[in-house]
């Protein structure tokens, strides 16, 4: 059943291959001729470079290189593009984000295995373009700088890598088929590693891209918040609250900003109001609490 | 294999998610951060997950087969408690991923009569 659903959706996109009438080829992408095993820095060197990152494949090799294997994981190609201040978006497993990603100038990291289900061979490989006359995937790939594969048999071998395919943003872009969830879930992985600058940049971006998503106004503020700019992040927040006024994790933090502005009434109400709104026992209602206890003890022992 | 290789590699990432994460609030300890507020907003996600589902050709063919509106199903799931959210995308994850053959077509069916049964736009089991 699994299996059939699998093939099943190699057909599907079958077809939204078939409707691109428009070939598309990043040209300039860089190649790295990649040494015997070491598939990963290359592929990963190559989408960094686009981005702007003055990377080559042995400078990743040592972080993402793992001899034992004789590969690199998925999860420290996100790491690496991450402490590169570049955000590693994972793209939905469809080959129209591909494309989309493709035509928005992203070259597209992919994972393959050109081996079996039982007996993997794992490749990254990079999709440069695609050729709609001849109907071919360009790919940077192995020692092959212009690889050309033909859609289903690329589809088959992405099928068994589980469609993963990744593209590294600069700081503040947003891709076309990006969703708010998948796309924030990325800026919040990256926040950690991120400096705060950066952070406010993607988060503004998000805002402008989504601005009636509560979630980029709170990560807006919050970075402004980590930033030490209070008043900014104070705005951020009150400009969720006008579409999502009952939003306690907002009144939370925009009470925090407001107590540590010195403005002890605003806080002392913005955090009754989050206590007020979210369900008692929650998880916000618990947070709000425990925000409200600090307030308060910070009061009477400054 | 890889699904086994992935598993492990999600596990990898949450607990160091886990670990990490009461680091962060520590910095500041009031601020809820935004990787926080993700997970408490879990049911934002799990509605943009199951519209996905929904926006699914396959599905919106077996939809629109059955003379439902697919804009109008999409619309009813925002208004769904959280529990029936859950028990929805419980069903909607044993869709297949996307399949036309027909063993999937089948299954398709079946799946989306539930689907429709638990977003009140039919009462096909209620009647048994």
């Amino acid at each position: 059943m699994l299996l059939a659903g699998c093939a099943g959706n190699v057909r599907v996109m079958m077809a939204d291959i078939e409707q691109q009438t428009d070939s598309v080829e990043l040209v300039d992408t860089p190649f790295y001729p990649q040494t015997t095993d070491q598939c990963g820095p290359s592929a990963l060197a190559t989408v960094l470079n686009v981005a702007g990152v003055d990377v080559s494949p042995m400078n990743l090799k040592s972080s993402i290189y793992i001899p034992d294997r004789q590969g690199s994981l998925q999860l420290e190609l996100l790491a690496a593009t991450r402490s590169h201040q570049r955000i590693p978006y994972t793209l939905e497993p469809e080959i129209t984000a591909v494309l989309v990603a493709l035509r928005s100038g992203n070259p597209v990291l992919v994972l393959q295995n050109l081996g079996m289900n039982s007996r993997p061979v794992w490749h990254y490989a990079v999709v440069v373009g695609y050729l709609s006359g001849e109907q071919r995937f360009i790919l940077r790939s192995g020692d092959q700088k212009r690889y050309l594969v033909k859609p289903a048999k690329f589809l088959r071998s992405w099928r068994r890598a589980g469609y993963w395919a990744m593209i590294a943003l600069q700081p503040g872009s947003v891709p076309a088929t990006a969703t708010p969830t998948m796309y924030l879930r990325a800026l919040a992985a990256f926040e950690v590693t991120g400096n705060s600058e950066t952070n406010v940049l993607n988060y503004a971006a998000a805002v402008a891209k989504w601005p009636k998503n509560s979630l980029a106004g709170l990560g807006l503020g919050n970075a402004y918040y980590a930033n030490g700019q209070f008043e900014l992040a104070e705005r951020a927040y009150a400009e969720v609250l006008r579409t999502d006024p009952h939003n306690a994790i907002i009144l939370n933090n925009l009470a925090q900003v407001y107590f540590e502005r010195g403005f002890r009434k605003k806080a002392e109400g913005a955090i009754v109001a989050a206590l007020s709104v979210a369900t008692v026992d929650s998880s916000e209602y618990r947070l709000a609490l425990q925000t409200q206890q600090e307030i308060s003890q910070q009061l009477r022992n400054p | 294999m890889f699904r086994l290789f992935s598993k492990q590699l999600f596990v990898v990432a949450m607990t160091l998610c886990l670990v990490t994460l009461p680091l962060i609030q520590t910095a500041a300890a009031a601020i809820i951060s935004t990787e926080t507020a993700i997970e408490l907003t879990d049911r934002v996600a799990q509605v943009d997950r199951i519209n996905a589902v929904l926006a699914r050709e396959s599905v919106q063919d077996a939809l629109i087969r059955m003379g439902v509106d697919p804009v109008n199903a999409m619309a009813r799931v925002d208004v769904l408690t959280n529990q029936e959210l859950q028990t929805l995308e419980q069903q909607l994850d044993k869709l297949p991923a996307g399949g036309v053959g027909v063993v999937e077509v089948v299954g398709i069916v079946a799946i989306v009569l539930v689907i429709l049964e638990l977003l009140h736009v039919t009462n096909f089991f209620s009647e048994f």
